[in-house]
């Protein structure tokens, strides 16, 4: 049985929160979008858009960080299977 | 940038799916409190999300009976997840989330296409289900339901028509008709959804008079919806 994570929804963080996070997972962010360890605008790996701090999905899986949107949840399920 | 923390209080509340398993002094904890949901995430223990909502209705999509029945007759994946899309916008339009209906959408045509789109829309409008239906009822070699069933999903443009909203039912029957004369097609589909219900509905018995004496037709009526399947006869 695939182990199943705990979610926390970062509706309720403040976006200092989150930039603080970002950097605990070796992120970072120009206040808009999300960036990856060499600065440049991290894209989701599924559907290739700009990953936005609003609109964020933090993932495990080597922190596999997504944009908020069906396709991309649904294809993480089917290549990580259901975690949740 | 400042990117200083206020440790007073910057964290109220974690909300949706955190169980007691993160204790409340996590959460009063501040940048104590971020560093130990981090710690907890790079173990695997853990997944930030948007609303929780989300998740539960892509995973009850994947698991749901339409779609697992789809999955018996549709090998490929990327079709497999297309449909499982389409069942999400026909969820999105129940739940009226008409914003977010839209912008999945636009990031299904962008990812994958017009063409496959319509995949999609086969599977919202109930057009999809409907048609295995009819397959299942004619035929009883799975692998020959396979290989018609992609056949249609590979040139839906030959063998579907979307009517689009604010049609007149002249330019409706004609390109029906003109689709129908080009390709010739054994089985053939009208879908209107929404606005688009009535033109479909009005214009039937001129379909039927002008278009349809080599046609068997089967009609599936909804407030929301009118699909007309027609099978050549033998």
């Amino acid at each position: 049985m695939e182990q199943r994570v705990e979610t926390v929804s970062l509706r309720q963080f403040s976006d200092r929160d989150k930039i603080f996070l970002l950097n605990e997972l070796g992120f970072q962010t120009d206040g808009k979008f999300v960036l990856d360890e060499k600065g440049e605008v991290l894209k989701d790996k599924y559907i290739g858009v700009p990953v936005t701090l609003k609109n964020m999905l933090i993932f495990p899986g080597s922190t596999v960080i997504l944009d908020d949107n069906e396709i991309s949840i649904t294809l993480y399920i089917n290549e990580y299977g259901d975690k949740f | 940038m400042n990117m200083g923390i206020n440790s007073e209080n910057s964290i109220k509340d974690f909300g949706e799916g955190l169980g007691k398993g993160i204790s409340d002094s996590i959460i009063q904890n501040g940048i104590n409190g971020i560093k130990a949901l981090a710690e907890k995430f790079k173990k695997g223990g853990l997944a930030f999300i948007q609303e929780r909502s989300t998740i539960d209705k892509a995973k009850e999509l994947l698991n749901s009976n339409e779609h697992l029945f789809y999955c018996t007759y549709i090998e490929d994946k990327e079709k497999q997840t297309l449909c499982v899309l389409g069942l999400t916008l026909r969820r999105l339009d129940s739940e009226s989330q008409i914003e977010r209906r839209d912008k999945l959408i636009q990031k299904i045509k962008n990812k994958y296409g017009i063409n496959k789109l319509h995949i999609s829309y086969l599977v919202q409008s109930g057009v999809l289900s409907r048609y295995l239906t009819n397959l299942l009822e004619n035929i009883e070699n799975s692998s020959l339901m396979k290989e018609k069933l992609g056949n249609l999903l590979n040139n839906l443009d030959k063998f579907v028509y979307f009517v689009p909203s604010g049609l007149g039912i002249d330019y409706l029957v004609n390109a029906i008709k003109t689709k129908i004369t080009a390709n010739s097609p054994e089985i053939f589909i009208i879908s209107g959804m929404g606005t688009a219900v009535e033109a479909v509905s009005n214009s039937f018995n001129q379909i039927k008079a002008e278009i349809f004496t080599e046609y068997i037709f089967e009609i599936y009526s909804s407030e929301n919806r009118e699909i007309i399947i027609l099978n050549k006869k033998d």
